[in-house]
């Protein structure tokens, strides 16, 4: 009799569940789309049949964003690093996938692949997204790019664009150093921390080029440490 | 013409669509109505029971609603109002409300009289119900300046002693290192958390002068027990996206509602924006405002295939709906007379000291960096150029990706890109942000009236709008460069969500403070979400002021299933 009451509530509950969800959707609905995020121009994508201009993958991930101090999550964005724009795509009342260029000075940040991007602006390098690999006074970031390569040989498409490259720099104490070399890192740094940092890099085998984020983001917790002793 | 006709039918079909997918409404408006699930019920605490004009009021709001609603932003919009004798508020605010309910403040203004009055906490879906179900809480204010005895209410013995069913006092205590401190003093308060207490975070904690606080008051509201079916539809949506605009659109000639009528919203002033939406088949307009900071005028209007002059009438911001709470007006003035008179003379010693209050309603203005567009693909600053007689000649002249056309003595803008003009959509033509309908007035303005002009020539999707382009005209002055506004256009005043200001004591130990300027507070503490472990573990530190007397330290939590759990303790300030 327990185990009927039982089942005759939870069938109770998940009616009332699924009567709330519809509802909640329908009132979400009335108040038509969100023009705080479906706010950009029409995205074209300059077609490659081997190459991609996006950051990591083709495929439009769902991911967390901030925008205009708001933040959204489950976002398909894609991060075009051809262009330098953030991609959003969305749905037409046709059902159709459509993109927009999501305005960058609209942007706080996104997170994509489990990357942190902000948009950040320097004297040195311009206004443009960042990964931040490392945050605070002392901070790490990667800028990310492709080109487009003109390859009239090849079977497929002529125009293809190039693998991500990137661009490492060093933010101490507001100055933007590129950083392009080990020397250029330590040099960022007071003479005094110079053989410490450049004894770590060796250990640790850090290569601006290609070494991890999670490699590089150890070797800035050292620097921090260091220059807040010492 | 054909152009334009193309383009109109493109727009309503498109509206079409997506409001009658809205429409499908999957719940019906009596289930919604009557199914306690749907009723929300609100908590709130405040710091104390009494205050002088010009003080803030801190509340820390519970939100007691059936999980399915607290837990999924059924409503996110918390109206709070002060409201005075005849049901007239003294103060409004709106706050963010989430699934741990609304912290915040409400400034009492300087010019209210002393007097009884009441907070009453609501979001606009209990608006469909009866107004006694929203959350009422007595306060009296006392204001040196207008104290009219003869309006003080009377004391009422039956409501003297009213004690609070609900409470708990067993599970948090309370207990300090003294009983007695000096002025100025640094006092630290232990919080005692049994281990059976379920109740470990959103505790609020407020440390008063003794008696400012009324702390047996309880309040049921009506809704609890009153079990009548009720009917009709549902006026009020639930904001589950912010705060929103609502009401009809009709015909002025006859009233009749203008189903799937294109509504346009310009914000005005520094964070300029527009928003294009559209009314659905009953002619209701459900307009979500996206995130804005300050308080700001919004030009409002709408306009119809036929010219048709519309009328937009819209709800309410706050309830016009009073009850008469289920409690007699605060006995505070009469019972506690030496408090109140008190309170007034600390109120008038501290005026002349105070700099400033916590800023609760700011109208600090700053020019948005950014139009809603970002940076355009083209800008005309019309000072650059030399002098020219009309913008149809400027725009001939200097803005080669727009076209002015012509077809059935009817001008036209046309946005080109790179491939030619843009002919799927329709550009989006605003003049301060305001689009207008009249090209002529427009192409007949004076560049010198004009500041610039952005361009954008690609296809610009707003909300659920395709446009062909932007042209954005951006007066000097702001005033629509003198073009009147289209006829059933209105303004009205936009109240954002009032920040939320962390409140900051007094610190002797790390601030130096002049001795002569006086510390009359009389609220040492107040913190409205805080986290507790079980056993001796939790201190709060704060500073005593230049008051003497009583004073009582006041935790106060919420269960789950809505107990209130309370504790307290006392100490002596000489």
């Amino acid at each position: 009799m327990a185990f009927l009451f039982n089942a005759m509530n939870a069938q109770v509950d998940t009616r009332s569940e699924k009567e709330f969800l519809e509802a909640k959707s329908h009132f979400n609905r009335s108040y038509g789309t969100d023009y705080n995020l479906l706010n950009g121009r029409q995205y074209y994508l300059l077609y490659s049949s081997i190459s991609h201009p996006f950051l990591y993958s083709d495929q439009y991930r769902s991911e967390k964003l901030w925008l205009k101090g708001v933040s959204y999550e489950g976002i398909p964005i894609n991060y075009d690093i051809y262009k330098q724009k953030l991609i959003l795509q969305y749905m037409s009342y046709s059902g159709e996938a459509k993109q927009l260029i999501l305005n960058e000075e609209l942007i706080d940040r996104f997170i994509l692949n489990g990357k942190e991007f902000r948009r950040l602006s320097f004297p040195e390098s311009g206004s443009g997204f960042f990964q931040v690999v490392s945050s605070g006074d002392l901070s790490f970031y990667f800028s990310w790019e492709k080109t487009m390569f003109y390859s009239p040989t090849s079977n497929s498409t002529p125009y293809n664009y190039t693998q991500p490259s990137r661009k490492a720099y060093l933010n101490k104490s507001g100055q933007l150093h590129t950083i392009r070399s080990r020397s250029s890192f330590t040099n960022a740094f007071d003479k005094k921390y110079r053989k410490n940092i450049n004894h770590f890099i060796r250990k640790e085998q850090i290569n601006f080029r290609s070494s991890t984020d999670e490699s590089i983001s150890r070797l800035m917790e050292y620097c921090k440490e260091l220059t807040a002793t010492q | 013409m054909k152009r334009v006709a193309t383009y109109t039918f493109l727009l309503t079909l498109i509206f079409q669509l997506q409001i009658e997918k809205a429409e499908a409404q999957p719940v019906s408006d009596s289930l919604l109505l009557n199914s306690p699930i749907y009723r929300e019920k609100l908590h709130l605490f405040t710091d104390r029971s009494l205050y002088a004009s010009g003080e803030i009021i801190h509340f820390r709001l519970h939100n007691k609603s059936h999980d399915l609603l607290k837990e999924n932003s059924w409503s996110t919009v918390l109206y709070l109002e002060l409201i005075g004798n005849h049901n007239i508020p003294v103060a409004q605010g709106k706050y963010q409300l989430d699934p741990k309910g609304a912290t915040g403040q409400l400034l009492i203004p300087d010019t209210v009289s002393t007097g009884a009055y009441h907070l009453r906490a609501y979001t606009k879906w209990m608006r469909n119900f009866d107004a006694s179900d929203y959350f009422h809480l007595p306060l009296t204010v006392v204001n040196p300046q207008k104290i009219n005895r003869s309006e003080m209410p009377k004391f009422d013995s039956t409501q003297a002693a009213i004690t609070n069913p609900l409470t708990s006092h067993e599970v948090v205590s309370c207990s300090l290192e003294r009983v007695s401190y000096g002025n100025r003093e640094k006092v630290t308060l232990q919080i005692n958390l049994e281990d059976t207490a379920s109740l470990k975070k959103g505790y609020c904690v407020s440390v008063i002068k003794k008696g400012y606080l009324d702390l047996d008051f309880s309040y049921t509201p009506h809704g609890d027990i009153e079990d009548q079916i009720k009917t009709g539809e549902v006026l009020f949506y639930p904001e589950t996206r912010g705060i929103s605009l609502s009401g009809r659109a009709i015909r002025d000639s006859d009233s009749t509602p203008m189903a799937y009528t294109p509504v346009h919203i310009t914000l005005l002033g520094p964070e300029s924006d527009y928003f294009g939406t559209v009314t659905d088949k009953f002619g209701r307009i459900q307009f979500s405002i996206p995130s804005v900071t300050s308080p700001t005028e919004l030009l409002i209007t709408s306009s119809s295939k036929s010219g048709e002059v519309i009328d937009l009438i819209l709800q309410d911001e706050f309830s016009q709906d009073f009850t008469m709470p289920s409690f007699t007006p605060s006995n505070v003035l009469n019972i506690r007379q030496s408090l109140v008179n008190e309170m007034g003379t600390y109120s008038q010693v501290a005026k002349p000291f105070i700099t400033s209050g916590a800023d609760v309603t700011s109208t600090e203005e700053k020019e948005s960096e950014y139009s809603f567009y970002g940076t355009p693909e083209f800008r005309y600053k019309t000072a650059d150029y030399i002098e020219i007689p009309n913008l149809e000649e400027f725009i001939f002249e200097l803005v080669p990706k727009v076209q002015v056309e012509k077809q059935n003595r009817q001008k036209y803008f046309s946005v080109l890109d790179d491939a030619g003009p843009i002919s799927e959509f329709a550009p989006l033509i605003l003049l301060d942000f305001v689009p207008i309908p009249y090209v002529e007035a427009i192409l007949s303005l004076a560049p010198e009236q004009i500041e610039y002009i952005d361009i954008i020539n690609t296809i610009y999707i707003r909300g659920s709008t395709n446009y062909g382009g932007i042209i954005s005209i951006v007066s000097k002055k702001g005033d629509l460069a003198g073009i009147k506004l289209p006829e059933g256009s209105s303004i009205l005043t936009f109240n954002p969500l009032n920040k939320m200001e962390e409140m900051k004591f007094i610190d002797y130990d790390h601030q130096k403070f002049s001795k002569r300027i006086p510390d009359l507070r009389t609220t040492l503490h107040w913190s409205a979400q805080n986290k507790f472990l079980s056993g001796r573990q939790n201190t709060i530190e704060f500073f005593t002021s230049d008051v003497s007397g009583e004073f009582i330290a006041v935790i106060r939590g919420m269960t789950k299933k809505g107990t209130i759990v309370q504790g307290t303790c006392e100490f002596t300030v000489k």
